[in-house]
């Protein structure tokens, strides 16, 4: 601290968001917190990126759509349909 | 060019000259930051492994924002750790349109929407990348000649491969090599330089982490470099700010200086060690590198 390595505030407090981010950020939490079972996206189970080309994107993080329907894991292990007929979007998007 | 810039909690809080240094360099490579100060923290994993959705929808409201800045043509961070996370939670968002739709519903209450595709990178990727080593090396003024670098990748940045892009045609496990050379330093390979700092068991087991970092930075004083290189703030925490307890747990005397990427760019981009804030490192560089015979002598 002497040598202002850190900055006690920011550190202990973090950085300080404007009032109407706090709020938005803490609606999602209690959101997402208060739902009865977690929705989880596992890549390994939709196996999305194994099978379809890299879009040339935008994006590097290099994953792609799958072409099946997506699928959300819940906190129990059981895998469920987050939706229907999820016709993912095309490379290159 | 101009960028949503991301400079994630530690380079606010614990890592202040690692952010101040950032925006010193920016300019002297033509790169307009505008900083996403509405974003809130990526849970650096953390809160991924607690709720999965949860983090997903925080950092998909971050690239949200990140879209929303006018032409800026990607959005770029200073923290190995955050492009680690956000990497992650990218890849679901832009793996499923219907796992987009879900999380978008929670953001609509705010009018955000993150729409697949956002270019994210880290500093050092940029620097690669966009700007181009051999722009990088005719803005150099200072080079780092006779300056013995090693470079420390850390985790996040070079794992898992595919998820972070590194391939033949991209081999960003090497960037900070080139990056070293560049800069007219000389790289110092050593055992540790891609492996875990020990940050991420620190508070599970402080001594098997110390033990990690000590050994790092003992393999990089035994090739003999002058100081070593991360464009991770979380490594630099363990290697610098904890050095001297490292020091207690491997026995031996380190004294290692670990220095910002931005850091290091912006010395040899014509900068004094004083503007980039290495007084407030743990280890000073200062101290343990004479810079009036390395990279100071050879500006005069």
């Amino acid at each position: 601290m002497l040598r202002g390595k850190l900055n006690p505030k920011i550190a202990l407090f973090g950085h300080k968001l404007p009032k109407r981010d706090l709020d938005a950020v803490r609606a999602i939490y209690e959101k997402v917190e208060g739902r009865e079972s977690r929705y989880e996206l596992n890549l390994y189970v939709t196996g999305s990126d194994e099978d379809t080309e890299t879009p040339e994107p935008k994006s590097e993080a290099g994953a792609t759509d799958e072409a099946g329907a997506a699928s959300a894991q819940g906190a129990n292990g059981a895998t469920v349909p987050i939706a229907s007929g999820g016709a993912e979007e095309s490379a290159g998007s | 060019m101009k960028v949503a810039y991301w400079p994630g909690c530690v380079s606010r809080g614990f890592t202040p000259e690692l952010h101040g240094s950032m925006a010193k360099v920016a300019p002297l490579l033509d790169i307009e930051l505008v900083e996403l100060d509405r974003a809130c923290c990526t849970g650096a994993g953390v809160i991924a492994e607690h709720n999965q959705e949860l983090a997903d929808t925080l950092n998909a409201r971050t690239f949200a924002l990140a879209q929303e800045v006018e032409d800026a043509e990607l959005m770029m961070n200073i923290c190995s750790t955050c492009q680690g996370a956000q990497s992650e939670c990218q890849e679901r968002l832009d793996a499923s349109a219907s796992y987009r739709e879900h999380i978008n519903q929670t953001l609509a209450g705010e009018g955000l929407s993150y729409e697949r595709g956002l270019t994210n990178k880290n500093f050092l990727w940029l620097l690669v990348e966009e700007i181009g080593l051999a722009e990088l090396r005719s803005r150099v003024v200072r080079p780092l000649a006779g300056l013995r670098v090693g470079p420390f990748y850390g985790c996040y940045i070079v794992r898992p491969r595919k998820r972070l892009g590194i391939d033949e045609a991209h081999p960003r496990d090497e960037y900070l090599h080139r990056v070293i050379e560049a800069l007219g330093g000389t790289v110092i390979e050593y055992a540790g330089m891609r492996k875990c700092c020990g940050f991420p068991i620190i508070t599970m087991n402080k001594e098997a982490s110390l033990k990690q970092a000590g050994r790092h930075l003992g393999d990089a004083l035994d090739a003999e470099a002058d100081c070593l290189v991360t464009p991770c703030p979380l490594c630099h925490l363990n290697l610098d700010l904890q050095q001297p307890l490292a020091e207690d747990v491997v026995g031996r005397e380190l004294q290692m200086p670990v220095l910002h990427l931005p850091q290091l760019v912006g010395l040899a981009l014509g900068l004094e060690p004083k503007e980039l804030g290495m007084g407030r490192h743990i280890v000073r560089p200062t101290s343990v590198i004479d810079w009036s015979t390395s990279v100071v002598g050879a500006a005069a």
